[in-house]
Formats: C-alpha cells, sequence, structure tokens
C-alpha cells in the first residue's frame, strides 16, 4: 500500500470521526424534559407545593411544630423533647426554597418579558409572601430579597435579611402586588390557579394580600406593635377587604393523585394517616384535648377519634357499635389517678412512662401505658381488646376521617383572621376596637370542616348520636355548636385578659397546622396554662400505683403513687424551642451568612443557650 | 498472549540460511512449566548465523557441518540454552520461562506494546497467578489490595458487589474518582446502578464494571498511573486506566483448563457490648416497644415480661451478630479449552459462580459465557475478536448503610436482651409482622417477605483488524461495545415495617457504550535509533436509559407488584453523551539507552458548549536506561534506569448540564397540570473542559544479579478549572452549581521491592514490598466558594475544603471553656456548638503491602500484610451504641447513680451569662444521669471519631503443584491446589466495634461507616488442572 493511500485511509477515518459530532447538540438536549414551560403550570406548583409533601409535613407540621405548639401531640421525642434533628428541620426549609422560590423568580423573570401582565407578577409575589412567611415564622431571619436567584442572577450564597427587614419586604411586595391587581380586570386571571375561593380571582387575591397584611402587622404584636398596628392597618382599613368568611378563604384542594411523596395530596393529612413511612403518632395534647372537654367543644366529635392502624393506614375507629358508655368530655385523671375515659391525650414530656402511663402495677414492676391504636395491647389479653376496656386506654388522635390526604389546605383562614382583629382588639396600640371579632372567629373555626369540605361529618353525627344514646339523651351537637360560641365570647367578655381567651380559641382552632399553631404560641406565649419553661414539678409524673393490673381486676387496689420521668429537658434545658434550627447544609454551605445571621439574633444570649431556645424577633420574650 | 506476541516477534527476526551440511539433528523444544511444544523457538550453530526455527509442534531439524558441535536454543521470554551435540541426533530441550524478559514487553495505552525499559512512566502490572483469591466474592479488582503502590482498593460487602478503586489520590471533586478500566484495548462502562449510602433509602450494590465478568479470564492487569501513561486515553482516564488482558488461546497447543474453588466467609469484626445492663430506661426495665435502649437495670437472670411479645423470661444479654449471619458459601467453576492453528488461536470459557450469602435467602448467581480468537486471515491481515457473555441474578444482596432494610443497622437497634431467634416467628396468622419495635421491625420479615431480585443480562465484545502494510507500518481498526440490561425488582408487601401498605417498584438500566479507534503505528530502526509513531483516532458513545416503574397502597395481598397499588409513581430519564479524539504519539529511543516520547491528543465532546467543546492536550516522558550505556557500572548493578513525564489530560462533563430544564408532571390535579424546574443544578451554559497536568519522576533498580529490585517514584498532579457542581446554599433555590473550578494537588511517593532473599536448591524466598504516600491538597474552589460537599453521611459532611485535603470530616464539636472544660446544661450533658468545623479527614495518605513468597519444591506459601494510615472514620455504630446505652463505656456511672449515690464524670463547667452577654464558668457538680449524659455524648461526632490506620494479615495463601510424574498416565498436565485466606484479620487497628476499612459505598464516601457490615474472612480453596 502505497503512502498515499495511507494517507487517505486516515484522512477518511479522521473525517468520519469528525462527522460524528453533528449530532453533537441534539444529543445534548434531555428528551425527558424541556427548556421551555408556561408559567401557568409553574404557579399552580408554586401554590400547591408548600401543602403537598408529606414527608415535609410529617417532620415540621406534625413532630415539630404540633409539640412545641402543644395543642396536639407527637411522640417522636425530638418535638417533644426539645431536641434537634436536621432531618426533621430540614425539609420545610428545603421545600420553600428549593422547590418553590426558584420557580417563583424564574417565572417572575420571564413574565417581566411579556406585556400586561403585571396581575400575574402580582399573584406571583403573593404567592412568594404566603411562602416565605412561614420561612421567617419557622426559621428566623431568612434571605428574601435574594433568596431563589440562583440562576436567575446567580446569588448562590445569599445574605440573611433581619426578620423586621424580611416583614417590611413582604408588606412591600403585597401593597404593590394589590396595586397591581386592583388595576387590572378580572378576565385577566388564569384560571389555571390552585388557590381557590368562592370570589373571582381579583377579588380574591385583593382579600388575600390584605390578610397577609393583617397577619404581617400581628406578627410583630410583640415585636414592634406601633408598626405592626400600621401594617395591621394597611391590609385591615383597604377597601378590596379581608378574609372574613370562607367564602372569601383561599384555600388549595387536594387530589389523590401522585403519591404520599408527590405534590397533589394534602402533606399533613397523609401523614395523619400514616402513609410516610408509618403510623405518625398525632394524638391531640393532654392540654388542648382536656380544655375541649372542660368546656363541651363540639369539635370533639370532628377532630378528635381513636386511630385504627389496619394495613398501614390510619384510620379513625368509625364503628360506633364497638364503644359503651362513649363520653368523649370525661377527662382523664390527674397525677395520681386512673380514670377510665374514651379520650385521653397525651402529656407534655419526652419519657413513654410520663407522657402516656396509665398506672404503675407492682406485681410486675412495670408500668401500663396507653394504646396508639385500636386493639395495640389487646394480644391475648381480653380485657384490653377495643370493645372492652381497650377504648379507655387508647389515646386520642388528630381523626383521620377529617384530616386526611384530601382534605383542604387553607391559606389564610377566616377564622385566624377573625382572631387575629379580636386579639388586635385587645392590644391598646392596635388602635382598634371590633367587638364581633371574637364571636365570628369562633363561629367561623367551628363552621370550617363543613364549609371547607373537610372531610368527617359522618363520623362527627355519628359520635354525636352515640354520645346522646349512650351517655346525655339531652345532647344536640347544632345546639352545642351555638351554645359553645356564646360561652367563649361569655368568657371573653368576664375575662381580665380578654386576649389570652382569643389566644386560647385561636389555639384550639389551629389543631391539625403545625405552623400556625407553632406561630401563635411563639408570638404570644401560648394560652396562659402553657409554660415557656417546664416548670420543675411537671419533669416528673406521679402514676397510680397498683398492686394489679386494674383493669383486668376489678378488685386491684390503689396504694399510692409511683412517679416516673416526664421530660427531660432536651438541649434547652426545658425552655420550649422558639425556632427551628438552621439546616446543616445550610451551615455549612452559607456559613458565613448564617453565622452573621444567627450571631444577631443571638444578641446577647451565648451559645451556652441553644440556638433554638433563642428567641426570634417576633416572639414573646 | 505473551507468548503469542514473542512468537511473532521472533518470526520475524530469524534468519534461516541453507548450507552444506554434514548431519542432521532434531528434536522437540518445550515449554518447561507446562511441557507444552514452543514454536518459533531459534535453533542456531554457535558461532555462525546459522539456525533453524521450530515448527508448530515444536520441533526442529538441523544440518551440522563438521566442526560444528554446540547448539543455541533462544526464544524471547524464555532463558537461552546451550547444548553440546556429540554424537547426539536427536535433542529434547526444555526451556525455562525468563521472568526478566517477560516483563521487558508491556501493553500501554491503546494496546500499544512497548518495552517496560523505554517508558518514562510508571505501569505496574500483576498476573494472574499472583493475584491470589481476593476475587473469591466476585470482583478482581478486590485481589490487586495491597499489591500495586498507590492504588486504594475498599471493597464493598457481599458477592458481586463494586469496589472503590483510587489510583494516586483523589484528583476530581464530583462523585467519582474511579479508574477506566480497559479490557484487550477497547474501555468498558464502569456505571454503578444501586450503590450504598447513608440513610432511610441506603441500597445494595449491584456492582460495578468489573464485577460481572470472570476471573478467571483474566491474564494480566496493568495499572497506568501518572498522566503520561493514561493521556492517550483521554478525559475518561484523568483517575487512572486498568488495563485488563484476558486470556487467549495458547499458540501451538491446545487443551482445557479447569479449575474448581470453593469459598467460605465468616463474619467480621462485630460489636463488643456492655452485657452488665438490660433492656429499658432510668435503671428499669422497658415497659413499652418504643423503649429500645439498653438503659435498664442489672442482668441478673430476673423472670421479667419486657419483651415485645410479652412473654415471660429470664433477663440475660446474646450475642446476636455472631450468631445471625451465617457462614457464606461460594463456588466457582471455571473451564476453558484452547486450541489453535498456524492461522490463528481460539479460545472459549464457561464459569459458574454460585454464592450463598451470609444471610438467609441472600443469593447470588453469575454464569459467564467468553470467546476469544484471533485469525490470519493473510500475511499481512489478523482479526482478533472477542465476545463475554454474563448472565447474573442475586436475590436478597444485603443492604449497606444504616438503612431501615440494613440488618446490621436492625441488631444494633435491637435490645440485645432480646434473641434474635425469638424473631424467627415474624409473623402472625394474617400475614403481619411480628417485631421488637412499635412497627414490628423484624430481620427474619426482611429475610423471608422481602424481595430485592435483580438481573443482569451483559454482552461484552470487540473486534480488530491489523493490516501489516509492511514490516514497519501497521494499521488497527477496533470497535468495542459493552451493553448492559439490568432489572432491579423490589416488593415490599402488605404489612411491611415503614411501608405498611406495600411498594413494588422495578428499575431497568439498559446501557450500551460502544468505543471504536484506529491507529497506525510505524515502528523503524534507524541506525541507532528506533523510532515508533502512532497516529489514530477514537470515537465514544454512551448511552443509558432508565426507568423506575411502581406503586405502594396495594389493596389485596394477592395483587402485589409494581402495578397493582393506587400510588403509582414513575420516572424515566437518559444519559446520552459522545466524544471524537485524534490522538498521535511518538517514541524515538537511541542505542537502547535512551528513549524520549511525545503524545497529544485533542477531543471533542458533546456535553460541553458547542462552540467550546474542543480541547487539547500533550504529554512528554524521557527515559535514560544508564546501566546500559557504552560505560562500565559497578558490578552489583544489574539494571538501572531514571525516567521523567509530564502531561496534561482535558476532561469534560455529564450531559445535559448547560441549560435549565423544566418539567411537568402528569397527574390531574383538578383540571390543573403542575410544572417546574427540573433537578436542582443550576446549568451553565459557558463551562469549559478541565486540565490536569501532572509530572513524574522516577528510578528503577535491579542489583546484584536481579537479586533486589527497587523502583522509586516521584510524582505530582494538579487539576483545575474542574466542572464541579458546587454546593450552594438551598436558599439560591439549588443544592449546587456547575461551574469551573478548583484546583486539586496530589504530590506523592511510591515505592516498590522485591528480593529475591534465598534461592538455594529447592527453597525460595522472595520478598516484595511496596508503599505509597499521597498528599493531597484542595488549593482552591473558586471566589466565593468555601467548600465543595462531596458527600454526607451519618450527620458528617464529607468536604473539600480550600488548604486542606479532600475529604474533610465537618461536624458541630462539643462546646467548651477556653481551659478546654465541656459546658453543660443544667443536666450535665455536653452541649455543642452551634457551627460546625473540620473534626478530621477521612482519606488515607499512607498505604503498603508486604508480601512474601516461600516455594519449596511444589509447595508454595504468600503471606500478604498490608496496612493504610493517617486518616479518620466516624462510627455512626458507636454512636448509636453510646446513646443506646449498649456500648462498654456506658456502664460507666450507672452503679453510684441508680443506686441513689452521685455521679459526675468530670471536666463539666455551666456556663453563666452576664447581663452584658459576658459568659463565665462554674464547675458543675450536680449529679448526672448515665443515661442523659452518654445519650448526649454519643450524639458529638467528635467523640466518635478514630483513627482509621491499621495493619492487617490479608491474605495467607498455600499453593500445591501436584509432581507431573503422578500424571503421566493421565490426561492431566498440571494439577494444583490452594488454600487460602482471605481478610484474615488485624494485626493493629484503633476503631473499636468496627471495621476500618469496610465501606457501605463505592462512592466518594471515605471516613464515615454507618452501620456497616464488616468485611467478611474469607478462606477459599481452588483446584486448578490443565488437560
Amino acid at each position: 500500500m502505497k503512502l498515499r493511500n495511507i494517507l487517505l485511509a486516515a484522512t477518511v477515518a479522521a473525517s468520519s470521526l469528525m462527522g460524528c459530532t453533528h449530532r453533537f447538540e441534539e444529543i445534548n438536549d434531555n428528551p425527558w424534559t424541556s427548556n421551555d414551560i408556561d408559567v401557568k403550570h409553574v404557579m399552580a406548583f408554586t401554590q400547591a407545593k408548600m401543602y403537598a409533601s408529606g414527608h415535609e409535613a410529617w417532620r415540621s407540621s406534625i413532630i415539630m411544630g404540633g409539640a412545641y405548639a402543644q395543642n396536639t401531640a407527637c411522640l417522636y421525642s425530638t418535638g417533644m423533647g426539645f431536641t434537634t434533628n436536621d432531618g426533621y428541620t430540614e425539609p420545610t426549609f428545603s421545600l420553600l426554597f428549593k422547590d418553590i422560590i426558584k420557580n417563583i423568580e424564574d417565572s417572575k423573570v420571564r413574565l417581566e418579558q411579556e406585556e400586561g401582565v403585571d396581575h400575574y407578577i402580582a399573584q406571583f409575589d403573593i404567592i412568594k409572601v404566603v411562602n416565605m412567611l412561614r420561612a421567617t415564622e419557622l426559621y428566623g431571619d431568612i434571605p428574601y430579597s435574594t433568596a431563589g436567584k440562583g440562576f436567575t442572577e446567580g446569588i448562590y450564597y445569599p445574605v440573611y435579611e433581619s426578620q423586621e427587614e424580611v416583614l417590611e419586604m413582604m408588606v412591600i411586595d403585597l401593597l404593590n402586588a394589590r396595586t397591581a391587581i386592583k388595576a387590572s380586570s378580572a378576565e385577566q386571571f388564569t384560571s389555571h390557579d390552585a388557590y381557590d375561593a368562592s370570589t373571582d380571582k381579583k377579588d380574591q387575591y385583593t382579600k388575600l394580600a390584605n390578610s397577609l397584611l393583617i397577619k404581617i402587622g400581628m406578627l410583630m404584636s410583640e415585636a414592634n406593635p406601633a408598626r405592626g398596628a400600621e401594617i395591621f392597618k394597611m391590609g385591615y382599613n383597604d377597601d378590596g377587604g379581608y378574609i372574613s368568611s370562607w367564602a372569601d378563604a383561599s384555600y388549595v384542594r387536594h387530589v389523590e393523585a401522585g403519591g404520599p411523596w408527590g405534590q397533589h395530596v394534602n402533606g399533613i393529612g397523609i401523614a395523619v394517616e400514616g402513609q410516610v413511612g408509618g403510623f405518625s403518632h398525632a394524638f391531640l395534647s393532654e392540654a388542648a384535648l382536656k380544655y375541649m372537654q372542660s368546656h363541651h367543644d363540639p369539635r370533639i366529635f370532628r377532630v378528635v377519634a381513636h386511630c385504627d392502624y389496619v394495613e398501614g393506614v390510619s384510620k379513625a375507629v368509625d364503628n360506633p357499635s364497638l364503644y359503651h358508655n362513649f363520653d368523649p368530655f370525661a377527662q382523664a385523671g390527674e397525677e395520681g389517678e386512673f380514670k377510665k375515659v374514651h379520650f385521653r391525650g397525651v402529656r407534655f414530656g419526652d419519657n413513654g412512662d410520663g407522657n402516656r402511663g396509665l398506672f404503675y402495677r407492682k406485681d410486675t414492676d412495670a408500668t401500663q401505658q396507653a394504646a396508639f391504636w385500636r386493639d395495640q395491647n389487646a394480644g391475648e389479653r381480653s380485657a384490653y381488646t377495643f370493645q372492652n376496656e381497650g377504648q379507655f386506654i387508647t389515646l386520642a388522635g388528630m381523626n383521620p376521617a377529617t384530616f386526611n390526604r384530601t382534605m383542604p389546605s387553607i391559606i389564610v383562614g377566616a377564622d385566624e383572621i377573625a382572631f387575629l382583629i379580636a386579639e388586635a382588639s385587645t392590644i391598646p396600640a392596635y388602635g382598634i376596637n371590633d367587638d364581633g371579632a371574637f364571636r365570628r372567629g369562633v363561629e367561623l373555626a367551628i363552621s370550617k370542616y363543613d364549609a371547607l369540605g373537610f372531610g368527617g361529618g359522618d363520623y362527627e353525627n355519628n359520635f354525636s348520636n352515640l354520645y346522646k344514646e349512650q351517655t346525655n339523651p339531652d345532647y344536640n351537637q347544632n345546639e352545642n355548636k351555638t351554645q359553645y360560641v356564646n360561652d367563649a365570647v361569655a368568657r371573653y367578655n368576664a375575662a381580665a385578659d380578654k386576649r389570652d381567651i382569643v389566644v386560647t380559641e385561636h389555639w384550639l382552632s389551629q389543631i391539625g397546622n403545625g405552623y400556625t399553631s407553632f406561630t401563635l404560641v411563639n408570638r404570644t406565649g401560648g394560652p396562659s396554662f402553657l409554660n415557656k419553661v417546664v416548670p420543675v414539678e411537671e419533669r416528673d409524673y406521679d402514676l397510680p400505683s397498683f398492686d394489679k393490673d386494674p383493669i383486668e381486676n376489678t378488685d386491684a387496689t390503689l396504694d399510692g403513687t409511683f412517679e416516673v420521668v416526664l421530660h427531660r429537658g432536651g438541649v434547652t434545658d426545658y425552655t420550649r424551642p422558639s425556632r427551628f434550627p438552621y439546616p446543616n447544609k445550610e451551615l455549612n454551605a452559607n456559613g458565613e451568612n448564617v453565622s452573621a445571621a444567627m450571631q444577631r439574633q443571638r444578641g446577647s444570649i451565648s451559645e451556652a443557650t441553644h440556638f433554638i431556645a433563642v428567641p426570634q424577633w417576633y416572639s414573646k420574650k | 498472549m505473551r507468548k503469542c506476541l514473542l512468537l511473532l516477534l521472533s518470526t520475524f527476526l530469524v534468519l534461516s540460511n541453507a548450507y552444506a551440511q554434514d548431519r542432521a539433528v532434531t528434536g522437540i523444544v518445550k515449554d518447561s512449566s507446562d511441557n507444552s511444544p514452543l514454536p518459533g523457538v531459534n535453533v542456531l550453530i554457535k558461532g555462525t548465523n546459522i539456525g533453524s526455527v521450530t515448527d508448530f509442534d515444536g520441533k526442529y531439524i538441523l544440518q551440522l557441518s563438521e566442526g560444528q558441535n554446540t547448539l543455541v536454543f533462544s526464544f524471547v521470554g524464555y532463558q537461552s540454552q546451550e547444548v553440546v551435540v556429540n554424537s547426539q541426533s536427536k535433542i529434547d530441550i526444555n526451556l525455562q520461562v525468563d521472568a526478566e524478559q517477560l516483563e521487558e514487553v508491556v501493553v500501554t495505552a491503546l494496546g500499544i506494546e512497548r518495552e517496560e525499559r523505554s517508558l518514562g512512566y510508571a505501569v505496574q502490572g500483576v498476573k494472574a497467578e499472583d493475584m491470589g483469591n481476593g476475587a473469591a466474592t466476585g470482583n478482581m479488582m478486590n485481589s490487586l489490595s495491597g499489591k500495586v503502590a498507590g492504588v486504594q482498593i475498599t471493597p464493598s460487602n457481599g458477592a458481586g458487589s463494586a469496589s472503590k478503586v483510587i489510583i494516586r489520590g483523589n484528583a476530581m471533586l464530583g462523585s467519582n474518582n474511579q479508574p477506566l478500566y480497559v479490557i484487550d484495548g477497547v474501555p468498558i462502562s464502569n456505571n454503578i446502578l444501586a450503590d450504598g449510602s447513608d440513610g432511610d433509602e441506603s441500597d445494595i450494590s449491584t456492582g460495578d464494571g468489573l464485577s460481572s465478568l470472570n476471573p478467571d479470564d483474566i491474564a494480566e492487569m496493568s495499572v497506568l498511573k501518572g498522566g503520561s501513561a493514561t493521556a492517550l486515553y483521554g478525559s475518561r482516564a484523568i483517575n487512572g486506566v486498568i488495563l485488563i488482558t484476558t486470556k487467549s488461546g495458547k499458540k501451538g497447543s491446545s487443551g482445557v483448563d479447569f479449575s474448581q474453588g470453593f469459598s467460605m466467609d465468616f463474619i467480621g469484626i462485630t460489636p463488643n457490648e456492655q452485657s452488665v445492663y438490660g433492656n429499658g430506661s432510668d435503671g428499669r426495665l422497658a415497659s413499652d416497644r418504643d423503649q429500645l435502649g439498653m438503659w435498664g437495670p442489672k442482668i441478673e437472670g430476673q423472670l421479667n415480661t419486657a419483651y415485645y411479645d410479652g412473654k415471660e423470661r429470664a433477663l440475660t444479654h446474646y450475642n446476636n451478630y455472631d450468631d445471625f449471619f451465617r457462614t457464606g458459601l461460594t463456588s466457582n467453576t471455571s473451564v476453558s479449552a484452547y486450541g489453535s492453528t498456524e492461522k490463528g488461536s481460539i479460545r472459549f470459557s464457561y464459569s459458574n459462580m454460585d454464592n450463598r450469602g451470609m444471610v438467609q435467602n441472600s443469593t447470588y448467581k453469575r454464569n459467564t459465557f467468553s470467546i476469544k480468537g484471533d485469525v490470519k486471515l493473510s500475511e499481512k491481515i489478523k482479526v482478533d475478536a472477542r465476545l463475554n457473555y454474563t448472565n447474573q441474578k442475586a436475590n436478597n444482596r444485603l443492604v449497606m448503610g444504616s438503612s431501615v432494610n440494613s440488618y446490621m443497622s436492625m441488631l444494633i437497634g435491637m435490645p440485645s436482651t432480646i434473641s434474635h431467634h425469638w424473631l424467627k416467628d415474624y409473623k402472625d396468622d394474617l400475614g403481619r409482622p411480628i417485631g421488637y419495635t412499635n412497627n414490628d421491625q423484624n430481620p427474619y420479615w426482611y429475610i423471608h417477605e422481602r424481595k430485592n431480585e435483580d438481573e443482569l443480562n451483559r454482552v461484552v465484545g470487540m473486534t480488530s483488524v491489523t493490516y501489516n502494510v509492511t514490516e514497519d507500518l501497521k494499521i488497527l481498526a477496533r470497535t468495542g461495545i459493552d451493553y448492559g440490561a439490568m432489572r432491579l425488582n423490589v416488593l415490599d408487601p402488605l404489612y411491611s415495617p415503614w411501608q405498611p401498605q406495600g411498594r413494588a417498584f422495578e428499575r431497568t438500566s439498559l446501557e450500551m457504550e460502544s468505543n471504536s479507534d484506529f491507529l497506525i503505528s510505524y515502528n523503524k530502526k534507524v541506525g541507532k535509533f528506533d523510532v515508533n509513531v502512532n497516529a489514530g483516532g477514537a470515537y465514544l458513545h454512551q448511552i443509558r436509559n432508565f426507568t423506575d416503574v411502581g406503586s405502594s397502597k396495594f389493596s389485596s395481598s394477592d395483587f402485589q407488584n409494581p402495578g397493582a397499588g393506587s400510588d403509582v409513581f414513575q420516572d424515566f430519564s437518559t444519559y446520552e453523551m459522545m466524544m471524537t479524539s485524534l490522538y498521535a504519539t511518538a517514541s524515538v529511543g537511541y542505542n537502547g539507552y535512551l528513549y524520549l516520547d511525545a503524545s497529544v491528543r485533542n477531543d471533542w465532546a458533546s456535553t460541553l458548549p458547542i462552540n467550546n467543546n474542543s480541547f487539547l492536550y500533550p504529554s512528554i516522558s524521557g527515559t535514560w536506561v544508564f546501566s546500559d550505556m557504552d560505560w562500565s557500572v559497578p558490578e552489583w548493578l544489574s539494571f538501572g534506569k531514571l525516567r521523567a513525564s509530564w502531561a496534561q489530560v482535558g476532561s469534560h462533563t455529564d450531559p445535559y448540564s448547560l441549560y435549565l430544564q423544566y418539567d411537568i408532571d402528569n397527574w390531574d390535579h383538578n383540571g390543573l397540570n403542575f410544572g417546574n424546574i427540573k433537578g436542582n443544578d443550576i446549568p451553565n451554559a459557558n463551562l469549559k473542559p478541565a486540565i490536569q497536568t501532572s509530572y513524574e519522576f522516577g528510578m528503577d533498580l535491579r542489583l546484584f544479579n536481579d537479586k533486589l529490585g527497587i523502583d522509586v517514584a516521584r510524582y505530582s498532579s494538579s487539576s483545575v478549572n474542574q466542572i464541579i457542581p458546587v454546593s450552594i446554599s438551598d436558599v439560591s433555590g439549588y443544592d449546587r452549581a456547575i461551574i469551573n473550578a478548583g484546583e486539586i494537588v496530589n504530590r506523592g511517593w511510591e515505592f516498590a521491592m522485591d528480593f529475591k532473599a534465598i534461592d538455594k536448591g529447592n527453597f525460595k524466598w522472595t520478598t516484595a514490598l511496596n508503599a505509597a504516600y499521597n498528599y493531597n491538597e484542595v488549593v482552591s474552589l473558586t471566589e466565593g466558594v468555601d467548600f465543595y460537599e462531596i458527600a454526607s453521611a451519618g450527620g458528617i459532611s464529607i468536604q473539600a475544603n480550600p488548604g486542606q485535603a479532600y475529604g474533610a470530616l465537618v461536624a458541630k464539636k462539643a462546646l467548651r471553656t477556653p481551659e478546654g472544660g465541656f459546658v453543660v446544661d443544667g443536666e450535665g450533658r455536653i452541649m455543642q456548638e452551634d457551627e460546625p468545623s473540620i473534626i478530621g479527614n477521612g482519606v488515607q495518605p499512607w498505604m503498603a503491602g508486604w508480601r512474601n513468597t516461600f516455594n519449596y519444591k511444589n509447595l508454595s506459601l504468600s503471606i500478604l500484610i498490608d496496612g493504610k494510615f493517617g486518616g479518620d472514620i466516624y462510627s455512626s455504630t458507636n454512636a448509636s451504641m453510646y446513646i443506646s446505652g449498649k456500648h462498654e463505656n456506658t456502664v460507666a456511672g450507672r452503679e453510684e447513680f441508680y443506686n441513689g449515690g452521685a455521679w459526675n464524670p468530670g471536666n463539666l463547667y455551666s456556663a453563666v451569662e452576664g447581663d452584658n452577654g459576658d459568659v463565665t464558668y462554674e464547675k458543675f457538680e450536680g449529679n448526672v444521669d448515665p443515661q442523659q449524659y452518654w445519650g448526649r455524648y454519643g450524639g458529638i461526632a467528635e467523640f466518635n471519631l478514630y483513627d482509621a490506620s491499621f495493619i492487617k494479615l490479608r491474605e495467607v495463601s498455600v499453593s500445591y503443584m501436584f509432581p507431573k510424574q503422578w500424571m503421566q498416565k493421565t490426561p492431566i498436565k498440571n494439577l494444583s491446589l490452594t488454600a487460602s485466606a482471605f481478610n484474615v484479620g488485624y494485626l493493629w487497628k484503633s476503631t473499636p466495634n468496627v471495621d476500618p476499612e469496610a465501606s457501605f459505598s463505592s462512592r466518594n464516601v471515605s471516613g464515615v461507616e454507618s452501620a456497616t457490615l464488616a468485611l467478611p474472612r474469607t478462606l477459599n480453596f481452588k483446584l486448578n488442572a490443565n488437560f
């Protein structure tokens, strides 16, 4: 072969190789994705995503939020015990910033290149405030102005802004958004919108913006009530109105699709149903339950139930025929006392013997704990079957008939706004006096389950009837609802500390929403019967001591008490946490900015106080 | 393979002449090692250039004239032999293999054959017979542990699992520093479908590119370490190359090789638990199943019912670890047949590996078929081809890490007053699990009810055509394909703990990699100059299609499959890239002692921006064999060589890294469809190729008539502009940003020595030592980027930080007073700092291996000791044991505290905050509850950080070659029996309760132990027979 031929062959071979590059651009285009999208799909995503993660909701709302706020109780000791677990407190941070805010910012940039879509951008701004408000309520200082702009503006390490600055920026965004929405026509709004309401979109978003201003104004009630009052009034006095009825309220409807880790089911609900990795231990706290029982709260038939746990699903025990002498209002005994009652809550503590111990048995040197679900403790002990005595030793759960994967998520509740107005009316700095707000709040709180299509209506009917049949023939659920409102208003009118009554009812109304419950308690300290620091005398618990099992033996004798540990203090030395910690990844990746934020929020408080015990700007100090 | 090459060379070199002769001498020349005929042996009449060459049967005939009385038999690769003829007319001889000569020709990048003496960089090879039996679990790379300087191998657990292989330190910041595997000149895929990780969803290891191949097909493995060695392989070789040469048919002979191996895996290191206190809390027995700690009363055999099933038993401590795991058994059968003619050769092999894992229902079966052959179509055209087919099926491989499905994780979390034997009654009459936790966790549920099956069908093939244009010029065209289809099926049936509603999914991975290249080679000796020039090009195409479909929430136990649940999930993805390359290399040798090499390569990658996807990189190396110059050297110096090289290698990135992508889901949400940005990496349309620059100096000495050999290498590499996804704040909206950033340097020494200590009669003792030190520093990332998170596991962040070695372990430290006392809360529990800081480094900079081989007649004993030094390991097992009260140290304080006395471990201080924020410290004098103290102690990472250094008796092997006379009347040519033990035990280590070497992942997760099952001790027996 001649050299010429060889060179020719080599040239052909090399040319062939180079020819292979013509598909380079084509194959570097992912066939499963697109480089373009209509922002309407993104808007719906950013609206629903915050409420649709079972993974996140189980951790933040049920484990952490509920226990921190104490209207519910989850038996994961991280929440109950004031300890930290990045895996529990990080998901909300990740959900809000990595899943939602970047999509909002990206969509806004895309919309800014179009004409006549100011209202659309305004909607995104309001959605951003909805999401970021939760972020700052849980974590304190956050980046607001630069968040979510990693791609759009190349900001990889956003600076943290103080909570006060964040709230002020939210106010500006809301006011601008409200102006843009008011200037638009109702026909301009897309129907591809996951925020539902019974009003038109223009009215809906105007009222949502004003209601958020009211929320922000009240969030400043402890830190800067004067400024809080100004912001409050920006929403309260605006001619566009605020959310005052359930018809006005924005909420997200959920569907069955997509599974527990998707973006369509209700995250809190699917976690309550135990479908995010197992039974979620979503119970009522003893504090909330006893308050409801002592005031004959009619919602007890809607929000409380015993749990059944069959085939991996937590369902309400909804068969009335299993019960005898059903009395949901009978309260569990105090220390040293064992009572057979149907609904018993979880005491505030991180030790099993303490928070759900029923009694101590001398014969076995063991404590008996309440059952999580129907027949859990039955086994070979017939007395412990639910149909027998088991119904008296099973913990009261968040009712899965009501709190489930398709329950709606309320963006801002009509009851919440009413309670905030009622509370503002008790704070002189706010300068308003809305006498009817408290009544409206209680009425709206009671009516919301039917108004927004929560489940559990049948359960409420069946069990209120059961109570009537087995225990109280005079009972009438509808009358009791009216009575409860009247009683609450009477308590309010008679109270020296009216704000405490408002906060207490507000607190009860948020059962099932750990985020808003936590924020309320963190801001106000919660109902006066909650303690900021677990008192020394409440760190142990005296169980009644019997010579033998009092459930199986009617002749068992009470012969004193047996002290068990109730609370161990966690990392905060018994102080109720005021915040979620920043995620470990953020401490590493954005260390300098996070460190500055932590130092700023610590003020003069040293590292000897755990950061989660450091009050937020809006916290009650 | 070597024989074939040498035969070819010899054939070209031999001169044959016909002169007048007086008498004829005939005979057969054979290989002394296996008594096979040797074709192509030069038979010369001493003092003349008259001679002959043996034919295919090793036969020769030669005419001798008067006065010619001595024959010289020579063949490359064998020791020459002189024979005095005298009156003999038939002379049969056996030639001895010359190991030194065999080493001289090595296969380098692209399959280019070079004399080792001419190389300007380090190439270290290991022949099949020296690999030992580390591959008893199926992955040949494990056999190289401790045998090659600078190569760190971390096996995973279980048959057919992946191994982490790091050559000369971590050079790349990304998640993978694995080398490129090249088999018979063609790269193969080294993708891993499933791997262990930390966390609840930690997975099994489904193996890597090498684990599905038959170790008995491998003739030799060579490790190319430096940039000059690997530059011609381009970007994929930036972490080094493992060149694998598979066995071929033997020229001039035919036969059958058979081997049967049988190995047993015994459980390795298991935790030592305290056995003084039982389960419970606060010194009392547990009253419920959610109390899994060992903080109960003293174990005194007291009857109690504090068990998950409420039965009454005497309180006793059980060692569940050693008892739960059984002996793993593996059978390896391999048979190969080979034959040849003058036109070519062929080899066929079949192997069967059948493993019974260390846990019930855990199995791994692998069948491989391989055919390899070559044929000369004409005097100038030769075709080589190879085809491997693998079918492997695994059932319930061991889940790695701290997953809820990990047996080790379950045993660590289970109170040790429960015997695992009780849990064998693992389900009730309705089919629901009965377990020791509230959600009925039970290892036997997973053993019997959970399904985790995977199957791989893989075809690896290649063919090449070589056209010898002239004696000096040849053209090679080669193409290869690696196609793998893997299917993974998982079923968590109804009622499963953590998946009570049931879940099933099927993952499939269809993967294809094709490599094609051509090479024009020119070799010419011009005077004292040897010229070798190569030029060629290559084309790479990778495509992976991945599907993950499944569902959860089954409605019936009769229908439990990926499509049966009401909550459906699905994921589809594709990975496709192409790269074309042109390259050239030239080598000039002068008089056999000076060599200069240079190469240049340009790549075009589809993954880079279209206007910036071309990158060129050169290399140069030089060699001086100073012992072979025309000057006198001391008698003790047998051979001496200095070498130096400098090289650059470029690299690209993964596909789809340039532009933002959106996704839309298919679920109807009341008439709405949701869409969002896909992924959490910020793309970058301005990426540039990364470049690694390296240099190397080395010296190769052989002394005292080759009794002592020493090889020393000094290397340095710097990788810049790496394309990495750096960790950024989640607040940015993304996890990572893909940028060009960073510089990592690796500098190190490698030392290898072999010494023939004794060679007397039938007894030989050879000792070989290799050692390496690698200094690694992350010089920079990019402005404003403080760290790169390599991985996170067990609550520890593994990072690359500027100014630090790669692999820093970062966690929150204990809060201390200025004097070093521990700051505690009101209960005496140690507090932690707000922010994390570096507590250690998980990469071991030092490694060494020492091998001693003793031969006495037909008996051979080999002992390998190796070690790694200087790194740290965080042990989540120890952390968990402190928290649960299982750790032996947690006994401290209980006696005093539970009996009403005081306990204070000392060095504890309370912080007192003044009104102005000043803090003073007062000694904490209060009593401390040991359960609270040790519980907090276990949660602080620095207290569970250990020196990961170790010295290990890696391998002991005894081989016996049966005397040939015993087989004279049988068809067996050779018969040998080997007994070996692998991972025999640690001679020294600093990690209590855990195996410092065991890894739960083959990714860059060094320095974290997470409920990791220790490497098993393996006892292996292997019978080899040649027919």
